[in-house]
């Protein structure tokens, strides 16, 4: 993607190329804006811990603006990942507490953390390609299906304790469930675990956006689904896997924060689905459907992430605090709109 | 790629923006943690915690969780960052809170709960909690006596999530079961919000036009209900609430509501800033870790003298 | 950072590299390789989960939700009925001072009558006060399920009439109202349990205790210008309204005049 960015920037008007350089990098940009007016005015702002706990904080909705990321290129939209988020928390909470009853036999059987770590991020698949069967099987815009979905698994999340939490997750060692905390608490080389696996998951993610077959399928599924398909694609399994990428991404962020908190607790991950669509548009991603990456929407979830923790160790009103994430937004999507009209007219030039 | 162009933009995107300093004082930070403003019982708490720090020579930064265990952590990490001395906190979960509160201890920052309790002892400083379930049974017994001991009734319940939602309800409940000639036609949960209560309200009033009575989890949901049976001219239904606001104030001062539960927010918060202040100086708050508050009951005898969550 | 420097694409319709697939090749490898080891790794780690038979239904189970509005963990009703006799009975009898001396005391100076005679968790929580005394019933109220009786004390403290003035009102249930036992009783404190909940449930279990056992067998009716005996806490009431006791132990002392 960077050759084809760069081929059609024009080589004359060097004014163009500085101005669509800065726009190419508005992200970034804006980023190291946060970055450096926070450490001016927050005592504390720039010190290695504090910034290890905001990377933290960004990488729950990074995981999440990840796999948003490839569906809104595709053309869609998952509403559903908060409530995901929500649901997976409390399956792995159950299962840590009350395992699973297998009711008339009247044993019930309680597995090891790493074994509910990995039902529980198969069943955010699971749910992912449910979404994915809405849509491409029964036709359902993604819109309202996974908004569906959202209902379905935040009144299943709340069912599931009758709205209660599930506290005290540490297992039993008589059980042989104990360590689930480690997930949340522990650190490697100094970097939580939580980052490390941000770091392995947005880096696989990025690779398989620009270097494979399927990522290039994904762009065109979004840029133009027939042309696509008539080439070869086949457009519906595409569809499948970034929805159950999706869910995958949200089962991950449930676990993480369960295991932060050592409880899980029904309402959690309410309306992070408009954070994670908010990071993927700050970092470029074009709500139309093809274009968009991953290292993008990285920095965009860093943006809004630096942003709410500098203003909140800055004491800003919480009010004031959405007064300025959305004017972020709004403002990130009108410089998106002026460097396409820029390029649309440098490209015309060319010609 | 043109690094100095960058830099130059960076440098001056930062000259516009980053003139601006934090001022701090020498007493050090107090960190006021407590669910959204929006409602004005946690308004109160904030200001009422704040008001008094100020007082007492600190800096103050106010702050609110939404209800959210997970956003709670992250001020906890920012209070934290910014080195606080104390966090006075209305916390986000009996269960959930308690690693938030943890981690503060272990960063050599005291917790000093309000209004809400957490499952344990000896993580937190303080905890002055407010006796829902005492100001429930006060509510229901007035309830019970304005009813006359019989008739039909409908419950509000706050948010399903909310540890105080069932504290209240079950309060509630002690006091009416043990009248079988109250009957409960309808139970909803309305989620705290006058808007869905005044919606669920007048669906409600269609199933069971004839209602004696509106029991209700807090404040705006019964502001909420107040409404719609107004709008269906049914001010004769017996209606009590639970907070304490100025708003259902007015509406006892006007014969609208019956009464409400009076939780002593304000107070709660200036008490708890006086035993951080308290324990930063010497160590030591000199009371029980758990206080419990009682909550009044308002009716129209006393309603005149009610103001901001507190009895004048 | 080297991720983040990357720059979006901006041809609307990226080239594709593998035009005539039939099928994603990632799709293909995860039905070839992934599906497979995922069994494996399930497989082998089966024996790490542990198969528990279930308890009987009766026993309660502290696992699960804390939802608060259903507490299983904790028996109030057997942790009353543990302290009920070994020391809240002897607690009373110890604890009680005349009623006369703690009402007398009340009207001179409500403060320094708790400070005398009174118990209490914190500043912020009323005075509760533990009494007992010997009393005329004046009235009774058995109408209302909170049933009282209306007792005004001997010696009488209002001047003699045909039937003198009440001093204090007594449950007589059966729904009893009140934390007053649980507050007044020192030894139960809020801190031993887990939340305001469990110690509603407290109280809540001594007031079903006192409608079980201590007014099980007190009558209902002809109960004016009887002569009764009791013992009981009451919380400090506001002023101008009688105190409501709750009593841990209330009986007739003779038969009808």
């Amino acid at each position: 993607m960077v050759m084809q960015a760069r081929g059609v920037m024009p080589k004359r008007g060097g004014n163009v190329s500085i101005k669509m350089l800065l726009l190419n990098l508005r992200t970034f940009i804006a980023l190291l804006a946060v970055v450096v007016f926070f450490s001016a005015t927050v005592p504390g702002f720039l010190s290695e811990a504090n910034l290890i706990i905001m990377s933290k904080h960004v990488a729950l909705n990074a995981f999440l603006a990840i796999g948003m990321t490839f569906v809104i290129i595709t053309g869609g939209i998952d509403l559903s990942v908060g409530s995901i988020v929500g649901l997976s928390g409390m399956v792995a909470g159950a299962l840590i507490l009350n395992g699973l009853d297998l009711g008339p036999v009247g044993y019930t059987i309680y597995f090891s953390v790493p074994e509910i770590i990995a039902i529980t991020i198969v069943l955010g698949a699971i749910l992912g390609i449910f979404n994915g069967l809405l849509i491409t099987r029964l036709k359902v815009a993604p819109f309202i299906a996974t908004l569906g979905t959202l209902y379905i698994a935040r009144g299943a999340a709340m069912l599931s304790s009758d709205g209660g939490t599930f506290p005290n997750l540490i297992g039993k060692a008589e059980l042989g469930n104990t360590g689930f905390p480690t997930l949340g608490t522990a650190t490697v080389l100094g970097l939580p675990l939580s980052i490390w696996i941000l770091i392995v998951v947005g880096l696989g993610a990025a690779y398989l956006a620009a270097k494979t077959p399927l990522g290039r399928q994904i762009y065109a599924v979004g840029g133009n689904e027939r042309a696509a398909a008539l080439s070869g694609v086949r457009v519906d399994r595409i569809k499948l896997f970034v929805y159950m990428f999706s869910g995958l991404c949200a089962a991950i962020v449930g676990l993480i924060i369960a295991s932060q908190l050592v409880a899980a607790h029904p309402a959690t991950g309410e309306t992070f689905e408009l954070n994670a669509i908010a990071a993927a548009v700050l970092g470029g991603t074009s709500m139309s459907g093809g274009r968009g990456t991953i290292g993008g929407t990285v920095v965009g979830a860093f943006v809004i992430g630096v942003l709410s923790d500098g203003l909140v160790m800055m004491g800003v009103s919480s009010f004031w605090q959405m007064v300025i994430k959305g004017v972020v937004i709004i403002a990130a999507v009108v410089v998106d709109q002026f460097q396409r009209e820029l390029q649309r007219r440098a490209a015309l030039q060319q010609q | 790629m043109d690094f100095r162009q960058l830099a130059l933009a960076a440098t001056m995107v930062v000259s516009v923006v980053g003139g601006v300093g934090v001022a701090h004082a020498d007493s050090g930070l107090i960190a006021i943690i407590t669910p959204s403003h929006d409602n004005p019982f946690f308004k109160a708490e904030a200001e009422g915690a704040q008001a008094r720090a100020k007082e007492l020579g600190y800096d103050t930064i106010v702050m609110v969780h939404d209800d959210d265990a997970n956003k709670q952590m992250e001020l906890f990490d920012a209070a934290i960052g910014r080195h606080a001395k104390a966090i006075i906190l209305d916390n986000a979960g009996a269960d959930a809170t308690l690693t938030a509160v943890q981690k503060a201890k272990d960063a050599g920052i005291p917790s000093f709960l309000i209004d809400r309790e957490i499952n344990a002892t000896g993580v937190a400083v303080s905890q002055i909690v407010s006796n829902n379930y005492q100001g429930a049974t006060l509510g229901g017994q007035e309830f019970v006596r304005l009813m006359a001991e019989k008739g039909t009734y409908v419950e509000l319940v706050g948010k399903e999530s909310d540890t105080n939602a069932g504290i209240r309800s079950s309060g509630f409940h002690d006091i009416i079961d043990q009248y079988p000639d109250l009957k409960l036609v309808a139970r909803q949960s309305a989620d705290w919000s006058q808007p869905t209560a005044f919606q669920k309200m007048e669906t409600i009033l269609q199933a069971n036009p004839d209602i004696k009575g509106v029991i209700s989890g807090n404040d705006t949901m019964a502001m909420g209900a107040w409404a719609a049976l107004k709008a269906a001219g049914k001010t004769s239904v017996i209606l009590v609430g639970f907070d304490g606001s100025n708003d259902v104030r007015d509406s006892i001062k006007e014969g609208g509501i019956k009464a409400t539960v009076l939780q002593p927010a304000y107070r709660e918060a200036q008490l708890a800033v006086e035993q951080a202040d308290k324990y930063l100086k010497t160590g030591t708050t000199g009371v029980a870790e758990k206080q419990l508050m009682d909550c009044i009951l308002i009716n129209s005898q006393n309603a005149a003298k009610l103001d901001t969550f507190a009895l004048k | 950072m080297s991720l983040s420097l990357r720059l979006p694409p901006n041809l609307p319709h990226p080239a594709l590299t593998t035009p005539g697939a039939r099928g994603s090749p990632a799709i293909r490898l995860l039905r070839r390789r992934l599906f497979p080891g995922l069994l494996v790794l399930a497989l082998i780690s089966l024996p790490a989960c542990k198969l528990v038979r279930n308890a009987p239904a009766s026993s309660a189970d502290n696992h699960g939700a804390s939802s608060e509005a259903v507490n299983q963990g904790f028996n109030a009703a057997g942790y009353v009925a543990g302290i009920w006799d070994q020391q809240l009975l002897p607690y009373v009898a110890a604890q009680a001072v005349p009623a006369t001396t703690v009402l007398a005391a009340l009207r001179d100076n409500a403060d320094a009558a708790g400070k005398a005679y009174g118990h209490r968790a914190n500043d912020s929580t009323p005075w509760n006060f533990v009494v007992r005394g010997d009393g005329v019933i004046t009235a009774a109220n058995t109408a209302s399920r909170a049933a009282t009786i209306d007792v005004a004390l001997l010696p009488s403290t209002s001047p003699p009439a045909a039937l003198p003035a009440a001093d204090l009102r007594i449950q007589i249930g059966p729904v009893i109202a009140g934390t007053a036992v649980r507050d007044a009783a020192d030894f139960i404190k809020f801190g031993s349990v887990t939340n305001q909940l469990e110690f509603a449930q407290v109280s809540r279990a001594i007031n079903d205790r006192i409608r079980d056992q201590t007014l099980k067998d007190f009558p209902r009716d002809n109960l004016v210008g009887r002569k009764v005996s009791f013992r009981g806490m009451f919380t400090a009431p506001a002023s101008g309204t009688l105190p409501v006791i709750a009593p841990l132990s209330l009986g007739i002392m003779e038969a009808t005049p």
